[in-house]
């Protein structure tokens, strides 16, 4: 694929590049003018039909990234506004609160320790051994699962 | 001697469709491509439209974004919508985008502005309008146009049986013995 | 015409006179919504008239544009700014308040589109342990929300029931000695719980949540038992025995259990039977949400799954049952969704849901804590993970602060790319101001948090149920019954605001 500058910029070929990563390889070379972009399937047995679709998904994907670009720079202040606000509000502020002074106290920790001691006993007294960790769930799922 | 200085409105207007040439797209039997003046129509427009028929079109552009883009649309099911039906909706879509640009456009600073005052409003650095200065609900929204159309039927109705019952107590009373100050004030200055 | 719909074709149109609007053409009818959360149901002709600036001041549309902040130089710019204030409340919130813990990852039951990616029951090296619960504990409460629900999920939490009581008093303990809000919820699959269990939950103010999908033949297709053999029985007999106890004690009237469904394709023709036992169960609420395909679902999805379109299709059909129930007085059971839409719509307010916010609930609203400690944006990022893909990790119980996870890129990526604003379809979307997207979604559907919305499955059922829900606002028979559902649900908040802090409280 032949890609004019005048339309289309490195970041959106990079993150177009990523987003289809999972369905193809993308070698980039460029000119002074344009960049140019080889697409390899990774499915081995893809024709001619599915190579023809995978490069119209890669050119969707170069202008949803491009108009994301151009809508987000225009509304830029006011989604700044709402980012920035939502994260310092949900930090709470600079510094952590300290904990209550009521979890200080010797009854306190008591009952905490109490509430541990018992549970551990139950876990021991009622819960099937524990066994090692046996890994990862579930395998990576494969490309064609049908979504 | 000082000119008066001209004032100018710069908010961009959505021009009406017929004063711009529709262009004109070039259809084969796979694609169709339609080439686009930027300045004319707006680079925002043209690829908001662009956006759009993703859902149904391979979408591909070439060209110069400051100049002409030439817009190709190639269905990703060719059995289930034609180049030319491809063509016409992006056309369709293009001049809606022109407004909603234009729309979005005019109205940024204000839009900017209430999203400010919402957070000082939130944080307590300026206080919230007063309840009572908020807009009534009015009612009209959630009336059928066949709701309004009856209702305005009844008020004609009710209208025409006032005016009945008025033209009765004439009738009945045609020196208007029974008719209180008021009615009669009214009936004077009415004549 | 493209999915944000087109202006007819010759529509004279002066955008100088209008005020930032978005509008949708409803077949028929318009609709106009701002980002403020007003909106305006028109005929076309009136809107065509808008559009022209035809619309004289002297008329009663003029005063309905103008209270809306519809015409550019009528604006009142502190009320609007009031409304969106009160609408996108959450923008505010110091944190988190849902809490989702999930206790071990072993389940007896095999349900075909398992989001949670279950493990069977011998794999006891996916229990939570009591350190590690304590440690989950101790951060929830770091977290600076003065409100915390924890919801224990699994796998089913009942089969680690040790660490589900351990969370539970040490929690409460926590929040008496610090004064704040506690509730506590527990999702489970009915089919393990036992007289004492529900004691126990009784007594420590746990509310209580099942999965019913419907009647036994579908339940059971969707959610066998490991090893087959029917589990709808069990789930029936729990709720009705839980129903019983709190018809039985005035005390126990907010502990009644709540059931959500699973939408898969089997469902599709079983809309109305679905509702039907819902009703004889004596369930106030039925939640008709689509299936995701994350997790286990997105690999069953050609065997349980369907096109957007067909679910926003069953969705109407469903809900138009339900209206027609309660126009008739057989029963006044009320859609979820729809409430939490009419919610927004109506009254202006935000209800709680996570999925619909801007930016949405990811760690802002909500954090999962898998059995091992680590923390997750959201349940679905944690059964990212399950896939071996940690994008959605934001640290974890042993290791991190709450400073740690707010500032983590992943929690800054998913609030930019969730954001309504920084989207190209919905910033002119008519939904806009009611909507939202879900990062993990698009993540794993269009490998992208931001993703693509004409062809996310996402964007075509929410656009498909608020079509749905906007159409039944115009018409006045089911609109009255909407109206009454909202005001039935502002009793119930009204009802568990009145709870002071520290004391335990149920999930309503």
């Amino acid at each position: 694929m032949i890609l004019s500058k005048k339309i289309y910029s490195m970041d959106a070929v990079r993150i177009s590049a990523q987003v289809l990563s999972s369905k193809v390889n993308v070698y980039l070379d460029e000119t002074k003018t344009a960049f140019e972009v080889t697409l390899e399937a990774k499915r081995k047995d893809a024709g001619p039909e599915q190579l023809a679709a995978l490069e119209g998904e890669f050119g969707n994907e170069l202008l949803n990234q491009e108009y994301r670009f151009i809508v987000g720079r225009f509304n830029s202040k006011i989604s700044a506004l709402i980012v920035t606000q939502t994260l310092m509000a949900a930090r709470g502020g600079e510094t952590p609160a300290a904990a209550p002074a009521a979890e200080s106290t010797p009854e306190f920790k008591k009952l905490v320790a109490d509430l541990m001691k018992n549970a551990e006993a139950e876990v021991a007294r009622t819960m099937p051994r524990k066994i090692p960790h046996q890994g990862t769930p579930l395998p990576p799922i494969k490309e064609d699962a049908g979504v | 001697m000082k000119t008066k200085k001209k004032t100018t409105n710069n908010a961009p207007r959505a021009v009406a469709p017929q004063l711009l040439a529709a262009p004109v797209p070039k259809l084969s039997s796979s694609e169709a491509s339609v080439s686009l003046d930027i300045k004319a129509h707006g680079l925002e427009p043209v690829l908001g439209a662009a956006y759009l028929m993703m859902d149904k079109a391979f979408v591909s552009l070439s060209g110069d974004r400051t100049k002409t883009i030439v817009v190709g649309l190639r269905a990703k099911d060719p059995k289930a919508v034609k180049p030319k039906a491809l063509a016409a909706e992006f056309l369709a879509d293009l001049e809606t985008q022109k407004v909603r640009w234009a729309v979005a456009k005019n109205n940024l600073p204000i839009r900017e502005f209430i999203a400010e005052q919402a957070v000082l409003i939130a944080n307590g650095t300026i206080p919230a309008p007063s309840p009572a200065a908020a807009a009534p609900e009015p009612a009209a929204e959630q009336l059928t146009d066949d709701q309004r159309a009856e209702i305005e039927k009844l008020i004609s109705e009710v209208e025409a049986e006032i005016k009945t019952m008025n033209d009765k107590k004439i009738a009945t009373d045609p020196k208007g013995v029974k008719a209180s100050w008021e009615e009669k004030q009214e009936q004077e200055h009415k004549a | 015409m493209s999915r944000l719909t087109t202006l007819a074709k010759g529509v004279a149109v002066d955008t100088g006179a209008l005020a930032a609007f978005n509008f949708r053409d409803m077949g028929g009818w318009h609709l106009l919504t701002n980002d403020w959360g007003q909106f305006l149901m028109m005929s076309t002709e009136d809107f065509n008239r808008f559009m022209s600036g035809k619309v004289e001041s002297s008329e009663p549309l003029y005063r309905e544009l103008e209270t809306r902040g519809f015409i550019k130089a009528r604006l009142d710019f502190p009320q609007l700014a009031a409304n969106y204030v009160k609408k996108n409340s959450f923008q505010w919130f110091p944190g988190p308040s849902l809490h989702m813990i999930v206790v071990t990852l072993r389940c007896n039951q095999k349900c075909q589109y398992c989001h949670s990616s279950v493990v069977d029951p011998s794999r006891t090296d996916t229990d939570m342990d009591i350190a590690t619960a304590k440690k989950t504990v101790d951060f929830i409460f770091s977290t600076p929300n003065p409100t915390i629900c924890i919801e224990f999920q699994g796998g089913e939490p009942l089969l680690n029931w040790p660490v589900v009581k351990f969370i539970t008093e040490y929690a409460q303990a926590k929040a008496k000695a610090g004064n704040r809000k506690l509730l506590m919820a527990l999702v489970c699959n009915f089919t393990l719980m036992t007289e004492d269990k529900l004691d126990y939950l009784f007594d420590h103010h746990v509310s209580i949540c099942t999965s019913l999908d419907g009647p036994a033949e579908l339940h059971n297709k969707n959610r066998p038992f490991l090893g087959g053999g029917e589990a709808q029985q069990k789930v029936v007999h729990w709720l009705e025995r839980i129903q019983e106890r709190c018809a039985a004690d005035e005390k126990k009237k907010y502990y009644l259990p709540g059931a959500l469904m699973t939408t898969t394709r089997f469902s599709m023709d079983y809309g109305p039977e679905i509702v039907d036992l819902y009703v004889k169960l004596g369930l106030e609420q039925i939640f008709l949400r689509p299936l995701s395909p994350i997790g286990y679902a997105k690999r069953v999805w050609k065997d349980v799954g369907y096109e957007a379109e067909e679910f926003v299709k069953f969705y109407e059909k469903t809900l138009d049952y339900i209206i027609d129930l309660n126009v008739s007085g057989k029963s006044g059971i009320m859609e979820r969704m729809a409430l939490i839409l009419l919610s927004k719509i109506v009254k202006g307010e935000d209800p709680g849901f996570m999925d619909l916010r801007s930016p949405a609930g990811a760690v802002l609203g909500c954090l999962a804590y898998n059995y091992n400690g680590e923390i997750f944006v959201s349940d679905e990022g944690r059964m990212v993970d399950h896939q071996g893909d940690p994008l959605f990790r934001v640290g974890d119980v042993s290791r991190s602060d709450w400073a740690s996870v707010i500032d983590h890129p992943t929690t800054r990526a998913c609030v930019s790319a969730s954001t309504l604003d920084n989207q190209p379809m919905c910033h002119q979307c008519a939904f806009k101001p009611y909507c939202g997207v879900e990062p993990v979604f698009h993540y794993e559907t269009q490998k992208s948090v931001f993703g693509q919305m004409p062809t996310s499955g996402w964007c075509v059922s929410h656009m498909g149920i608020f079509d749905v829900i906007f159409r039944k606002l115009r018409d006045p028979r089911a609109r009255k019954v909407l109206d009454k559902w909202l005001e039935r649900d502002q009793c119930r908040w009204q009802e568990s605001d009145a709870v002071p802090a520290g004391m335990p409280e149920v999930v309503l």
